[in-house]
């Protein structure tokens, strides 16, 4: 069982992933809308593992993984996107961020990533 | 598994180059190459086995068994053994041709394992026969790559972000070596052009768990990895050169790109002239360094990609001695093939379009060329004839030549052959030259096979020969001596795209003529021509030179009021010289080929057209084809 933080800006793909992580065992500590708000809730809340989305408002998801491995080297960012965002998949990931999931989701897919985190 | 099967095919057609030039070499005696077509045998048999074409593995198993016999000295090399190794390479060549065409590989190994099993069978009934079977991983023909793995990741097949994927495994990878190469080429893999597998090349001290693991572990919707190590697999001969890694350091880069480099380095020349007239016209000195080193750099550029272009003539010799052997065979014929020359380098196009040609001019050799074995002695001859292919670099161009010390060709017959096909009257063949008969040959419709085999004189002509060649901006010519034998020698341009040529103006328009069709530039006054049979000629040297105005073969009108003294270009054509009086010469200057297209390209006389530093389109002039008389 992993604490997830999920950062998305639409509510539609958090309670997606709310659903799927969360009948599996998994337990969302905590929800944020953009990227600053995903920066300060994973000061606050310390997470195993976070989704993050890339394209958000305020902040958005590459320069969030950016301020979050500032702040903790460890962190384990899962990024979440959308087909043709290769390239900004690979900017995150040089970022630092450890993994990749594709929308739409498969729940197996989304599973296999954050075990393998954990 | 695309590019998986097209490395399979690439890797595996020198497999057989190795085996074919290795059975020749055995066939002869020489025992020091089965362990190189040993090797062969085994790689390959390791590759088909991988990709599951059960029949090449087959065939390449029975192949390995046989060849470590020999090696063992259970087995000895008989001609009907080496006919077999043959049969079991065309075998697998069908299946090779088979699989590129995207079929199955389609071959039926049964018969031709069982052949090959046979002869160790034999053996081993043979009393004292060494009970060497069964020990086939022991193989010291197959030196591993230095710490180099090949590492097989296959993506989850519903895998949306592939190029990401294969991203992350090159970072992991990264991590623990060096990545030395990877199928499909990096490109593709950014791009996510692959099917479910890619292979990256890694140099490295971690184990093979080690590799493995971290690949599970670190990347997602990785459904299988494998990781192997490197075999050389590139044949015997480049390892003694040390220093394995600079095989892999290459990059593989498409004939297209390379195309496409030489016509924009053109273009860069077209441009170049360009600014040189800008600079004349308006003498701005300023300009002369900076011109001076654009121009030596553009230089270097073009002789750079020009060399990238060059390949081995090996490429396309290597598949003639196998050619050879199996005609002088079926025709009952003693031949001894000599190939001279094959480090010689050629630009890859002209490289691909000379294999029919030389095809067609050994098979002219064999079957017309060299005598039975019978005949030659009668004659006083070596009951076994010679057929020399040799390329060698002449100044700027290469010149291959194809000969045979056979019947050579026989001037009275050919005038006869050509009355009887109504290609010249008997007039004519009076007139001619032992010389001009024999060029006889190379007309369209000429074809001195007094029965028609299977090899030549199908009607496919010297005449298809030489337009090639000519095509290709280079000459034939034939010299031969009745029962001394016949020597084909071709002249090669190194290169199509970018030449040197004398730029002349006749009527107000200029012309190219590449300088290698150019033997020298006279200055002629009016008074030295003279007027022998309606035709205008100069004395050069004591001998008697044709001259023509070029507007009038050109079919152009011509100025009436004639100068007192005009340049004439002394050409070569169809070995003999000829005058071509111009109106004015430019100059020299190197002029970038472009191709006339569709209906223009019939138009004879001319090889295509170039565009001058000022813009203007002019045409080239194809000496060969010109129309005299």
């Amino acid at each position: 069982m992993a604490k997830i933080l999920v950062v998305d800006d639409a509510a539609f793909m958090r309670m997606m992933l709310k659903n799927i992580l969360g009948k599996n065992g998994h337990q969302i500590v905590g929800e944020a809308q953009n990227g600053a708000e995903g920066v300060k809730k994973y000061q606050e809340l310390k997470p195993d593992v976070v989704t993050m989305d890339i394209i958000m408002p305020e902040l958005n998801g590459i320069e969030a993984v950016r301020k979050i491995i500032a702040l903790d080297p460890e962190a384990k960012i899962v990024m979440v996107s959308a087909l043709g965002q290769e390239a900004m998949v690979k900017e995150a990931l040089e970022a630092g961020a450890r993994d990749f999931i594709v929308k739409p989701f498969k729940e197996n897919k989304v599973l296999e990533v954050i075990e393998k985190l954990c | 598994m695309e590019s998986y099967k097209d490395v399979f095919i690439s890797e595996s057609m020198e497999h057989l180059n190795t085996l074919t030039q290795g059975l020749l070499e055995l066939e002869k005696g020489n025992l020091q190459v089965i362990s190189e077509i040993f090797r062969a045998a085994h790689t390959l048999k390791g590759m088909s086995a991988t990709m599951g074409y059960e029949g090449m593995a087959s065939i390449t198993h029975e192949m390995e068994n046989l060849l470590d016999a020999i090696r063992e000295g259970r087995v000895k090399v008989t001609s009907e053994l080496v006919d077999t190794l043959f049969e079991a390479v065309d075998l697998l060549e069908a299946a090779l041709d088979a699989l590129r065409e995207g079929d199955e590989e389609n071959i039926d190994a049964g018969e031709v394992s069982r052949k090959l099993s046979r002869f160790v069978d034999s053996a081993e009934e043979a009393p004292g026969s060494a009970a060497g079977a069964g020990q086939q991983d022991r193989d010291p023909a197959v030196a591993a790559m230095d710490g180099v793995k090949r590492v097989d990741i296959e993506l989850d097949k519903d895998c949306t972000l592939k190029s990401v994927r294969a991203f992350m495994a090159f970072r992991e990878l990264k991590e623990l070596g060096e990545i030395v190469k990877c199928i499909p080429e990096e490109e593709k893999l950014e791009d996510g052009d692959f099917d479910r597998t890619f292979s990256i090349f890694l140099k490295t001290g971690a184990g093979d768990e080690e590799i493995k693991e971290r690949i599970l572990k670190k990347v997602s919707e990785v459904t299988r990895v494998e990781v192997t190590s490197v075999e050389s697999s590139s044949g015997g001969k480049e390892k003694g050169r040390g220093g394995d890694m600079k095989s892999v350091q290459t990059v593989r880069v498409s004939i297209e790109r390379l195309d496409s480099l030489m016509n924009l380095v053109g273009e860069l020349v077209i441009s170049k002239s360009r600014l040189f007239q800008i600079k004349n016209k308006y003498a701005i000195d300023e300009l002369n360094e900076t011109l001076a080193y654009i121009d030596k750099l553009t230089t270097s550029l073009q002789e750079e990609v020009q060399e990238m272009r060059m390949v081995e003539v090996r490429y396309v010799f290597d598949r003639f001695p196998r050619m050879v052997r199996d005609l002088a065979k079926k025709e009952g014929k003693k031949v001894e093939f000599v190939v001279e020359g094959k480090e010689i380098e050629l630009d890859r196009t002209v490289l691909d379009e000379i294999g029919d040609p030389l095809v067609h001019l050994l098979r002219n050799c064999i079957d017309h060329g060299i005598e039975p074995p019978e005949e030659r002695v009668e004659k006083g001859k070596s009951e076994v004839g010679r057929v020399l292919l040799r390329a060698r670099r002449v100044k700027d161009h290469v010149e291959i030549v194809v000969e045979d010390d056979g019947r050579g060709i026989d001037p009275e017959k050919i005038k006869k052959v050509a009355v009887e096909r109504g290609i010249i009257s008997e007039k004519e063949a009076e007139g001619m030259s032992p010389e001009e008969a024999r060029m006889l040959v190379f007309m369209p419709g000429f074809s001195s096979a007094e029965k028609v085999t299977d090899i030549s004189g199908r009607g496919v002509g010297l005449d298809v020969v030489r337009n090639k060649i000519l095509a290709l901006g280079g000459t034939v010519e034939l010299e031969s001596e009745v029962d001394r034998g016949t020597r084909f020698v071709l002249k090669l341009p190194l290169t199509l795209a970018i030449t040197k040529a004398l730029l002349i103006s006749a009527g107000g328009r200029t012309y190219a003529i590449p300088l290698n069709n150019v033997n020298e530039i006279l200055n002629v006054r009016d008074e030295d021509i003279t007027t022998v049979m309606g035709q205008e000629v100069i004395q050069l040297r004591g001998r008697i030179l044709p001259v023509y105005d070029l507007l009038e073969l050109l079919g152009k009108p011509t100025n009436g009021d004639r100068k007192r003294s005009r340049p004439v270009v002394v050409v070569e054509k169809g070995g003999n010289l000829l005058g071509l009086a111009v109106d004015e010469l430019i100059g020299q200057q190197e002029i970038v080929i472009k191709g006339l297209d569709g209906k223009l390209r019939d138009v004879r006389g001319f090889a295509g057209s170039t565009i001058m530093g000022d813009g203007r389109v002019s045409l080239i002039l194809d000496i060969a084809s010109l129309e005299v008389g």
